[in-house]
């Protein structure tokens, strides 16, 4: 018992032991209420960080007293905080300097006894209607969250002529906006949100017999950029899941595309359009000023397209085809198409202000199925590149060419053709970010 | 003993973690307009977590005796109006007075009863009785509040705030921006349903439904099927339809992923009612719904990149409403029927607060 006693006492002595140390080594909220300065900024910090991003802002606070704080909704904003505090007798002293996109405050602030409501002013009370007034005094130092551009020009498919010619041809409008505002940021860790990135491209081809348009459009449901460590614009990368939409669609003015018609020498014969409800992908740009750039998207999606094992078929030679590869009959209207599940991967590079050079150059590469029980499938591969020429700031003389290939397997049955497209036009960025994404 | 050192280092911070009851008194000082007597009634304040009573203006209680709401009838921005003062519960420092005025307007329920909530919000407790921000940071945690006219002052070597004003921009109510929404959906729907009794011809072949309530059951009991109709028409006409339904939402202040169930839901709406004779189209749900919502967030944002790189006049306008009509409809509304009003905050000091006279009779 008495062995049995002293093992007793002896625990109790580690317990109140270890309970001083704890007592010792606890926070001073957990020993004493403590009014410190550093207490009060802190406090102070934290109701403007939660005010901020409930506003909208990405916040970062990783030095005590200074907060930094970005927002990228359809604009880039910057705005930074530092307070300072010191005790002076019975007052503290709290010195805030900020600066929001080129508008700098500062501003003194001495306190009497600082603490909370009940112990006369709080310092909460006196600073932050501060800080938050300063939300109002925007400075004039706007960095675009765009890049976009407009282009027109010449442009056309045909199966064996990789080269324009006279009168033969589209008219060629493109248009592309991309939103970014991310890439200003020089934080070494961002996590992106919901539209923080948006891309969309497309174009349209237009000539009396013939149009066809193209559009893509990317938008980033989450994601994280990342800066490598470096000098004033690092290295810099976007992994993220998007969300996005692509379609094809070529066709014959004043009549319904028939598949069966015989008039596709200077035409593509595939149409296709893509629901892509989640991509992840990969934006990679580096060197000075970020010149060159890549990425890589790919995915499974939902989507329609055409297959070439239902073209240049015939009424009566539709009989011995699977019913999915049957020429949609609907009404007087006969089509061809089929839904499917499929695998889009996009590859692309480019580097930009190469002297008075862009170039890019893409990949795109497409798996289509039938949802429906059928063995078959189409692959539509679209290797291309282009150059530009700054002819003056903002402007490029552009050329480019894409190779657009297509292999169909309907059960034994296979197919494939392929098309040269080349253009050539004027490409000019519009908007306040009119520039090329090297110039920031 | 060090055990009892440790109790008590811990105690007072269980203690100031109790839940503290307030009191809050409602005094309308025009009996003819008892603003605060019908929110009374209505049950307005049983959300709070304090002790509420409603008293005559003769028996008005002073500010230490707990949070006190007084409402006055006055004249605002040129119309009558009903002008409330709030002194928070004084704690033995500065006394807070929150003063503001709604105008006798149009919307002056709604607004009165937004002002209210906003200022009670960050007066009391929740009815989990904790409140995780500052007063100031509740109370601005939205772009439709802004803080204006910060006064401070040097007095006695020390730094003295007076006061400040919080513009309030009072946004539609929920359920307008909901009906709106709704509405735009239905018109849409409406013109659609025109084109498709002008174009009832080429619609025909799809109908396998009688018109009526056993058809709906057994559409219903079909379930729903993929299409042979036109390319264009399911894969760019759904998509631009799809576009006007997200936007009509995505106008009214609805974010993506709300203005998608929209898209979707105009999606059913068409497919069910719209197109009634019909089966309905699993593909037309999926690229109206979700390909109308990405196209029409690209829409949205193309809207959005031409007004902030374009002057304000008719052709920007113009542009916008080709790209995404909602956008400028809806905006023409906002603008028609928007309020605001202004939240003066000012603080008293003890010794000015003394000079008042803790029991402010009406």
């Amino acid at each position: 018992m008495k062995e049995r006693g002293g093992v007793h006492c002896g625990s109790a002595l580690r317990l109140a032991v270890a309970l001083t140390v704890v007592i010792l080594c606890a926070p001073p909220a957990l020993a004493a209420v403590d009014s410190a300065p550093e207490m009060q900024i802190e406090r102070v910090l934290a109701d403007y960080a939660r005010v901020l991003s409930t506003r909208g802002w990405k916040v970062f606070r990783d030095e005590p007293g200074a907060l930094r704080a970005y927002r990228l909704r359809n604009d880039y904003e910057e705005l930074r905080t530092v307070i300072n505090g010191s005790r002076d007798g019975d007052f503290e002293t709290y010195d805030i300097s900020m600066s929001y996109d080129g508008t700098e405050r500062e501003r003194s602030f001495r306190i009497r006894k600082a603490g909370s409501d009940t112990a006369g002013t709080d310092p909460l009370r006196v600073l932050l209607p501060y800080l938050l007034e300063a939300l109002e005094y925007r400075g004039p130092r706007r960095l675009s969250a765009y890049e976009a551009s407009v282009s027109a020009g010449y442009n056309r498919f045909h199966e064996f002529e990789p080269y324009p010619r006279w009168r033969i041809g589209t008219l060629q409008l493109g248009f592309d906006l991309l939103s970014d505002p991310a890439r200003h940021l020089n934080e070494p860790r961002t996590v992106l949100s919901l539209g923080d990135y948006f891309h969309f491209q497309g174009y349209l081809n237009l000539s009396p017999e013939w149009k066809d348009v193209w559009y893509d459009f990317t938008l980033l449901l989450a994601g994280m950029q990342t800066l490598a460590p470096g000098a004033d614009r690092p290295a810099r990368s976007v992994f993220g899941l998007f969300s996005g939409i692509e379609l094809f669609r070529p066709s014959l003015n004043f009549k319904e595309f028939m598949w069966s018609d015989g008039t596709y020498e200077d035409h593509p014969h595939i149409q296709y359009f893509l629901l892509k409800p989640f991509v992840p992908g990969v934006i990679h740009q580096w060197g000075r000023d970020r010149r060159y750039s890549l990425s890589a998207f790919g995915t499974a999606a939902l989507s329609v397209n055409s297959s070439l094992c239902a073209t240049h078929v015939t009424e009566a030679e539709e009989d011995d085809l699977s019913p999915i590869f049957r020429s949609k009959f609907y009404g007087n209207r006969r089509q061809n198409f089929y839904y499917s599940w499929s695998i889009p991967l996009a590859l692309s590079f480019a580097a930009d202000r190469i002297g008075p050079f862009r170039l890019k150059a893409s990949y795109r590469v497409y798996y289509f199925s039938p949802v429906e029980e059928e063995r078959a499938y189409d692959i539509l591969n679209v290797p291309g590149g282009s150059v530009g020429l700054y002819l003056v700031r903002g402007v490029l003389a552009t050329a480019g060419y894409e190779y657009w290939h297509v292999y169909s397997r309907l059960q034994e049955k296979t197919r494939q053709y392929s098309w040269h497209r080349v253009f050539f036009g004027l490409e000019c960025k519009i908007g306040k970010g009119a520039h090329s994404p090297g110039n920031g | 003993m060090l055990v009892t050192i440790a109790i008590a280092s811990t105690a007072p911070l269980k203690a100031a973690e109790r839940r503290e009851t307030v009191s809050l008194n409602l005094v309308d000082s025009d009996p003819a307009f008892p603003v605060l007597g019908n929110h009374y009634m209505n049950g307005f304040f049983e959300g709070y977590h304090a002790i509420v009573r409603y008293v005559r203006t003769a028996d008005t209680p002073g500010v230490d005796e707990g949070v006190l709401l007084i409402s006055k009838r006055i004249h605002c921005e040129g119309l009558y109006g009903v002008g409330f003062v709030l002194y928070p519960k004084n704690n033995g420092g500065l006394v807070s007075r929150v003063q503001w005025a709604v105008p006798d307007g149009r919307d002056f329920e709604r607004d009165s009863v937004e002002s209210l909530r906003g200022v009670l919000d960050v007066a009391l407790p929740s009815g989990s009785g904790e409140r995780k921000k500052s007063v100031l940071a509740y109370g601005l945690g939205s772009d439709d509040r802004r803080i204006t006219d910060l006064v401070y002052a040097e007095r006695d070597g020390e730094t003295v705030i007076q006061g400040y004003t919080v513009e309030v921009t009072v946004p539609p109510s929920s359920s307008a921006r909901f009906w709106r929404s709704f509405g735009g959906i239905v018109l849409l729907n409406g013109l659609g349903e025109i084109d498709y009794m002008i174009n009832i011809g080429t619609n025909t072949d799809d109908w396998k439904y009688p018109l009526s309530v056993a058809g709906f059951k057994r559409k219903l009991a079909d379930g729903m099927t993929l299409d042979a109709n036109n390319f264009t028409t399911n894969c760019v006409g759904h998509v631009y339809s799809g576009n006007l339904y997200y936007n009509a939402a995505r106008s009214n202040g609805y974010g993506f992923f709300r203005s998608m169930m929209f898209s979707i839901g105009g999606s059913l709406m068409w497919e069910y009612l719209g197109e009634f004779k019909e089966e309905a189209s699993l593909n037309d749900l999926f690229t109206t719904g979700i390909g109308g919502a990405l196209f029409g967030e690209a829409l949205h944002q193309t809207g959005l990149f031409v007004e902030k790189n374009m002057s304000p006049g008719f052709f920007r306008s113009a542009l916008v409403l080709v790209i995404d009509p909602f956008r400028v409809i809806n905006r023409a509304i906002d603008r028609s029927c928007s309020s605001s009003y202004k939240i003066n905050v000012s603080f008293v000091s003890p010794a000015q607060a003394a000079a008042e006279g803790l029991r402010r009779r009406q």
